[in-house]
């Protein structure tokens, strides 16, 4: 024990920012018991979906694409659902 | 335990009061950062480090916080940031950091404290331990000084344990408030080339950088909370080893102090009883032994210097040589008993050690104990 390079080194409580660092390994999209469902049939390409998302999970790639959803992000608060003007998303069990 | 020193440099003797020893040490011990707020009776050090800085003597950033919490919470910052860093508090002051203490302990941010100690509510600015007992658990490591010599001497040792790789942990460093913090006494100052060559300057292990960022003490499940408490407990383990070392380094280099987390006074072979105390009731009760010597009762005073971490094994070595022990505390676990008895009582448990146990509680709030004081309980018990 006297000898200094056989002491343990502290661990220090360092975080640094990491794709998936939430526990799971990140794919929070665990968490959701139902998700939401998109039908590119009825849909205008408001963005409504898009825009009211909290999680920043609905993406649009481009303008004049449609919406699709990250379901390895997505929770299934199901805002998109309520927000839709044209009932374009529907939430379906998981 | 006095041993001549190394170096020729000359150091200088002044009359200095435990505060003018802490703002001393902490000078030369060029600290980058010092965050600090004035308490009484701590507010001398304050007052004199910020004066030294406002007259260019000492090349510092003081930071003028509205509070202690704020000055642990710059202090944390700075630290981090990359630099030493001091700041000294007391009593309620200490109390109102609380919450920034245990981050600065258990996440292991190395600032060296001194608490001028000083009795909590109600208002009372005398001295007792009860203000940094209660931080006892918060890993910090800490230190209790006898005298302003002592002060001057562990602090500046202090800078030395908490910045060592394998502690990385603060360091308080408690003295007894107005008995040392307003009472003058000699006081050997080290030449500041002898003190730069014991104390290099400060070597961040982890430091904040915006080419790299990370977080310090973000949300960590339990697994990580797991993994740096057991750190933690390492790192004590670690700094029984490294804080003799650098109190033999410190000795060997300036002739004071000695490597052992307690100090023996008097003959410990032939002792009938021993005396346990920490801080200035410890020197005090070297003070009782020659009235004890009159009555044909020859004691010894133990003195725990460092009490976090424990010293067990130097306790129980030297309690093992005697057939009795009087405990004096200077502040209560109320429920239970003295800190220093509890713990103490544990380790005799342990180790099988037969001796005739006694504790008592003097001083709180400043009582006065006097050597004579001490020199009677011992009778009593005799």
């Amino acid at each position: 024990m006297g000898n200094e390079s056989e002491m343990k080194d502290p661990v220090l409580p360092l975080g640094r920012p990491t794709v998936g660092s939430a526990p799971g390994p990140g794919t929070t999209g665990d968490w959701r018991t139902s998700r939401p469902v998109f039908s590119e049939e009825k849909c205008t390409k408001c963005y409504q979906c898009w825009l009211n998302c909290p999680e920043g999970t609905v993406r649009v790639d481009a303008k004049g694409e449609y919406p699709y959803i990250d379901y390895v992000y997505c929770k299934g608060c199901g805002v998109c659902v309520h927000v839709c003007p044209v009932d374009a998303l529907k939430m379906e069990k998981e | 335990m006095v041993q001549a020193a190394k170096t020729t440099r000359k150091s200088t003797t002044e009359l200095l009061t435990g505060n003018a020893a802490v703002a001393t040490a902490a000078k030369l011990a060029r600290p980058q950062v010092i965050p600090a707020y004035p308490i009484t009776p701590q507010t001398l050090i304050v007052e004199t480090i910020s004066g030294m800085i406002a007259r260019g003597e000492f090349d510092c950033d003081f930071v003028n916080v509205e509070s202690e919490h704020s000055a642990m919470g710059a202090a944390i910052g700075a630290s981090l940031g990359g630099v030493r860093t001091f700041t000294a508090t007391s009593a309620h002051g200490l109390l109102y950091m609380g919450e920034l203490v245990w981050w600065a302990g258990v996440t292991r941010v190395p600032i060296v404290m001194p608490v001028v100690n000083r009795s909590l509510n109600p208002w009372n600015i005398w001295p007792d331990h009860q203000d940094s007992m209660t931080f006892r658990d918060a890993g910090w490591i800490q230190f209790y000084a006898k005298n302003n010599q002592e002060v001057l001497d562990l602090t500046l040792c202090a800078f030395k344990i908490a910045e060592h790789h394998k502690v990385w942990m603060p360091v308080m460093v408690c003295l007894d408030g107005f008995i040392l913090s307003h009472t003058s006494a000699q006081v050997q100052i080290p030449a500041q080339e002898d003190v730069d060559e014991f104390l290099p300057p400060f070597k961040p292990l982890a430091m904040l950088d915006p080419d790299d960022p990370f977080a310090h003490g973000s949300l960590t499940d339990s697994e990580g909370i797991w993994e740096l408490r057991m750190s933690l407990i390492d790192g004590f383990n670690n700094a029984r080893v490294i804080i003799p070392k650098v109190f033999q380094e410190y000795s060997e280099k300036f002739g004071r102090l000695s490597k052992d987390m307690i100090e023996i006074v008097g003959d410990i072979n032939n002792a009938m009883v021993g005396i346990i105390a920490i801080g200035t009731l410890g020197e005090e009760a070297e003070q009782s032994l020659e009235v004890l010597k009159q009555k044909n009762i020859n004691a010894v005073v133990i003195r725990p210097r460092v009490i976090r971490p424990f010293p067990k094994k130097e306790l129980i070595a030297a309690l093992k040589k005697i057939p009795k022990v009087l405990v004096i505390d200077r502040s209560v676990s109320f429920g239970n008993a003295g800190q220093l008895a509890i713990e103490i009582q544990a380790e005799l448990y342990v180790n099988k050690v037969e001796i005739e146990f006694h504790q008592i509680i003097r001083g709180l709030g400043g009582k006065d104990v006097t050597y004579m004081d001490i020199a009677s309980e011992v009778e009593k018990i005799m």
